[in-house]
């Protein structure tokens, strides 16, 4: 009896502290990233991925945490290696109906788009857009999306002086989408919030 | 119970008993690696490196396990280590074993790609070179080693002439590779730059992929990959066109047009041509892409008509001579590739081309045609990650036929030429900064009952990660130039030989490229006439050799917004060719040629402002009235040019183009009178540009698909 309570608790145990060690070791990488840690974030998050082999989400932050860093890098080899490094998660796993995953994508095309627009826009420009409209095929409701293809399209028409309302109204429909937005798995992608309410400040 | 609790935390104590690892990663020279990142297979333990390479983690993994070290940039590390594991670990990376990617063969290559290292130019800067006006080959001519006819528009590359280039698009020869114009006026690539993801023009020392030319390969490639629905829409001073691109699956469709009159502008700026019909273009292009699941397939069809008549001054006429040019093009070029699996590459490919031309030169008539067929398929295969091969076999069938018809003087000739080739190469990746190719290229065809046999190597080293050497050997042949060997089919192969020595040096955004060249020349074609003639006596006896060096360097990030190359050119060419007595340097080669390239884009403006300035030194002539041949010398000459293209909006691009702002006047030759006049001279007459400027404004509109539902429905 006590041995298989033992055993029994045992399995509890490791069961939630492996349950645990997911939240925790995210919770971290989090934390690392926050704190401007991009290597250290990264490694964790690869640490992670390779546990958790069915779990998208710890690939998805690891290019994630690329994606961001290299748009604040300066040096230019290291800002090439970041969106270089992202761009092999992304293309490591097969997620091509997950909208988050094309989101992402669409965000890396950005940053590499961005170190040599004059070059690069004419041909990843259409690119971008098609993973944005895909990601909203898929899910018409995903406020990072709606917000994602508006402020793409935003920059360009800012650039050019034109109308930007009706892209103004796609910021305030994804504002709205993101007061519903409920996470349903953990470490779910949530972000986007307050840079839609930073943009329709510009808005008016 | 408490006896239970205990007993737990025992069992718990035990279970994950924590043990600390300890070590420190270096890379393959000893030196500490920083932010590695170190773990144990299947497990959450790990950690980073500090920048002395040390680690330190807790585990409480135990037995035999993985430990595993990554960095980008190089290969997975990975041992089985005993848990727990007191000793401190030493772990060594290694280099990429993928060595063939590491180093490049520079000698002899000059590449416009989209992305890459070694990349000199992007596809955008062909277009956006001022001077280039669209045209590819203009826009080559500002890169070292190149040189561009004024007079006749064509490519010529390290002391060799206009004949000695073949054309490639996705490794399937062009025929035709430009637009047809009368005399002295100089032609134009046929295609867009802006259908090819690649350009790689090749000064010498190509792969054995490529035969029939002594010098140069232009070898372009379009994209693989599917585009994206739009139609685009060009109003401009000479034309305009309409392009429309439809997109479904794992397909795309794209229909162009393009219809090109002279009429309006010559009536404007040049009046001085005398046209009795100002030039007309009117061409059609078609490109189907399908993407398989492990291959892709591209079918570009063009098709062109061309007409045009002007007066030309020529020297043995007493008034200028009616010329009338009408010419019908068209062109197939289908490619596909396919991965066998298991590291195997299947490409193969065929060159459709017709083409018939209808010439009149005052009372000569001359009509020409010309059919021409080229079937390709090469295999390749990366046995490790060391060696690559290729192999293939190709044939080409050229049928060249041209009629003369003066009163009652009719004459016809052609020949047909079936040539088949094989060919291979390996590339050894030696050692990680050394890399090694040696190819082998057999050729035979009908009309010279033998085989050509030309070998090809070349190596590369890297100094270091910015700095590469290469060296780059070959002999190359040619059939003789189609206006000789059209009278005279059974002329044996031409040959040369290259030997390119090359220093590369690419970092951030600098770039500076020299090299340094040899080139013989055997057999080159000699005949007893003015020029190449019906009746004229041809022999192989000719010979010559070219010495040069170029100089390259680009600068993309000194100064925000602004790049700018500069390309020197020295080529000391000495042939004994044609109907020269002795050997000399022949007339259409510019010692010198030096470009300045700089392009500044004014952000406030949305407006790219580009100059060019290209010099070339004088060229030789040769005057009948003198005793010494090809003794004369012509001043060089200075073409300053500009454009500046506003982007009114994302989609909608003005662009404005003036060549020669300085308005100098160059003289690109004489010519003399076939027979003295009545005091015994000779008279000329200087060959010079039909036009002193070209001013081209252009409007050009790209309309996405923007409708959403449409949009959705196509993805």
């Amino acid at each position: 009896m006590k041995s298989i309570i033992i055993v029994i608790i045992c399995l509890i145990s490791s069961t939630t502290f492996a349950q645990s060690n997911f939240e925790k070791s995210m919770g971290q990488a989090m934390g690392l990233w926050q704190s401007g840690e991009t290597q250290k974030a990264t490694a964790l998050l690869e640490r992670i991925s390779q546990v958790e082999k069915d779990n998208w989400i710890p690939a998805y932050y690891q290019a994630m945490v690329f994606t961001t860093a290299s748009f604040k890098e300066k040096n230019k080899e290291t800002q090439a290696k970041y969106i270089q490094s992202a761009e092999d998660i992304l293309n490591s796993t097969a997620q091509d109906n997950n909208p988050e995953w094309l989101i992402l994508r669409a965000m890396n095309k950005t940053a590499l788009m961005i170190t040599d627009p004059m070059t690069k826009g004419r041909e990843l420009s259409p690119i971008i857009i098609a993973l944005y409209k895909k990601a909203l095929a898929l899910a018409p409701n995903n406020p990072r999306a709606v917000l994602g293809l508006a402020e793409f399209q935003m920059n360009a028409k800012k650039y050019f002086n034109q109308d930007t309302r009706k892209e103004c109204e796609d910021v305030k429909k994804a504002l709205s989408l993101f007061n519903e937005q409920k996470v349903s798995i953990p470490f779910a992608p949530s972000w986007g919030k307050d840079r839609a309410e930073q943009l329709l400040k510009e808005c008016n | 119970m408490k006896l239970l609790l205990s007993l737990l935390f025992i069992s718990i104590n035990i279970l994950f008993a924590q043990s600390i690892l300890k070590g420190k990663v270096v890379g393959k020279n000893g030196k500490p690696i920083y932010l590695a990142n170190i773990y144990i297979d299947g497990s959450y333990d790990g950690g980073t490196t500090d920048s002395l390479g040390n680690f330190a983690f807790e585990t409480n993994e135990q037995g035999v396990k993985i430990i595993k070290a990554s960095v980008v940039g190089l290969p997975l590390y990975s041992k089985s280590i005993q848990l727990p594991q007191k000793e401190f670990l030493t772990i060594q990376m290694l280099e990429r074993e993928n060595r063939l990617q590491e180093v490049t063969i520079q000698a002899g290559i000059l590449q416009a790609n989209s992305s890459g290292k070694n990349t000199v130019m992007s596809p955008l800067d062909i277009v956006t070179t001022a001077g280039s006006m669209g045209n590819i080959i203009s826009a080559l001519a500002t890169l070292p080693g190149a040189q561009v006819g004024g007079e006749n528009g064509r490519l010529m590359v390290h002391g060799g002439d206009a004949s000695e280039t073949q054309t490639y698009i996705n490794g399937i020869r062009v025929a035709q590779p430009y637009t047809a114009t009368p005399n002295e006026i100089p032609v134009r690539g046929r295609f867009s730059p802006m259908l090819f993801k690649g350009v790689n023009f090749s000064t010498g020392g190509y792969s054995a992929e490529f035969g029939n030319a002594l010098s140069s390969i232009l070898a372009l490639n379009t994209e693989n990959t599917i585009e994206q629905p739009k139609t685009e829409l060009s109003l401009s001073s000479v034309g305009l066109g309409l392009g429309h691109t439809l997109q479904w699956d794992k397909n795309s469709l794209t229909f162009n047009s393009n219809y090109t009159n002279l009429s309006p502008y010559s009536k404007i700026i040049t009046p001085d041509i005398n046209w009795t019909k100002p030039y007309e273009n009117a061409a059609g292009e078609m490109i189907y892409r399908h993407q398989f699941k492990e291959g892709f397939l591209n079918i570009y069809g063009a098709y062109t008509f061309e007409n045009m008549g002007l007066y030309q001054a020529d020297i043995n006429y007493p008034h200028p001579v009616p010329v009338k040019k009408k010419s019908n093009n068209a062109y197939t070029n289908i490619s596909f590739s396919q991965n066998l699996g298991n590291r195997w590459t299947f490409e193969s490919g065929m060159g459709l081309g017709y083409l018939t031309d209808k010439v009149h030169y005052d009372e000569v008539y001359l009509p020409h045609d010309e059919k021409s067929i080229h079937l390709k398929a090469t295999l390749s295969k990366i046995w490790n990650n060391k060696i690559k091969s290729i192999g293939g076999i190709e044939y080409f069938d050229t049928n060249y036929q041209e009629e003369y018809h003066r009163q009652d003087l009719d004459y016809m000739y052609g020949f047909q030429n079936k040539m088949t080739a094989l060919y291979t190469e390996t590339t050894f990746g030696f050692l990680p900064n050394l890399i090694g190719k040696i190819g082998l290229r057999e050729t035979s065809s009908n009309l010279q009952n033998k085989k050509t046999l030309e070998p090809r190597a070349s190596l590369g080293y890297a100094l270091n990660k910015y700095t590469q050497l290469s060296v780059a050997y070959g002999k190359f042949h040619q059939q003789a130039p189609t206006p000789v060997l059209k009278y005279a089919p059974q002329l044996d192969w031409l040959g040369a030989k290259h030997y390119i020595a090359n220093y590369f040096y690419a970092r951030g955004g600098h770039l500076l490229r020299l090299e340094a060249y040899y080139k013989t020349y055997n057999n080159l074609v000699k005949y007893n006439s003015l020029t190449p003639q019906y009746n004229s006596q041809y022999s192989n006896n000719g010979s010559g050799d070219v010495k040069g060096f170029d100089l390259f360097y680009k600068n993309s990030s000194s100064v925000k917004n602004l790049q700018y190359w500069i390309s020197y050119s020295f080529t000391d060419s000495k042939r004994n060719e044609a109907n020269y007595p002795s050997t000399v340097t022949p007339p259409y080669v510019y010692k010198h040629s030096f470009n300045i390239v700089g392009k500044y884009w004014f952000s406030s403006l949305r407006s790219q402002l580009s100059l060019t300035n290209a010099y070339v030194s004088g060229r030789n002539y040769n005057d009948p009235n003198q005793s010494s041949f090809m003794d004369g010398h012509i001043r060089g000459y200075n073409n300053l040019s500009m454009s500046w293209s506003f982007l009114f909006s994302q989609q909608k691009i003005i662009h404005f183009s003036v060549s020669n702002i300085l308005g100098a006047s160059p003289i690109y030759g004489y010519q003399y009178a076939d027979q003295p006049n009545t005091q015994g001279i000779y008279n000329r007459r200087p060959i010079v540009p039909t036009a002193k400027r070209f001013v081209f404004l252009g409007y050009f509109w790209t309309i996405s698909k923007n409708d959403k539902d449409n949009q959705l429905n196509n993805l």
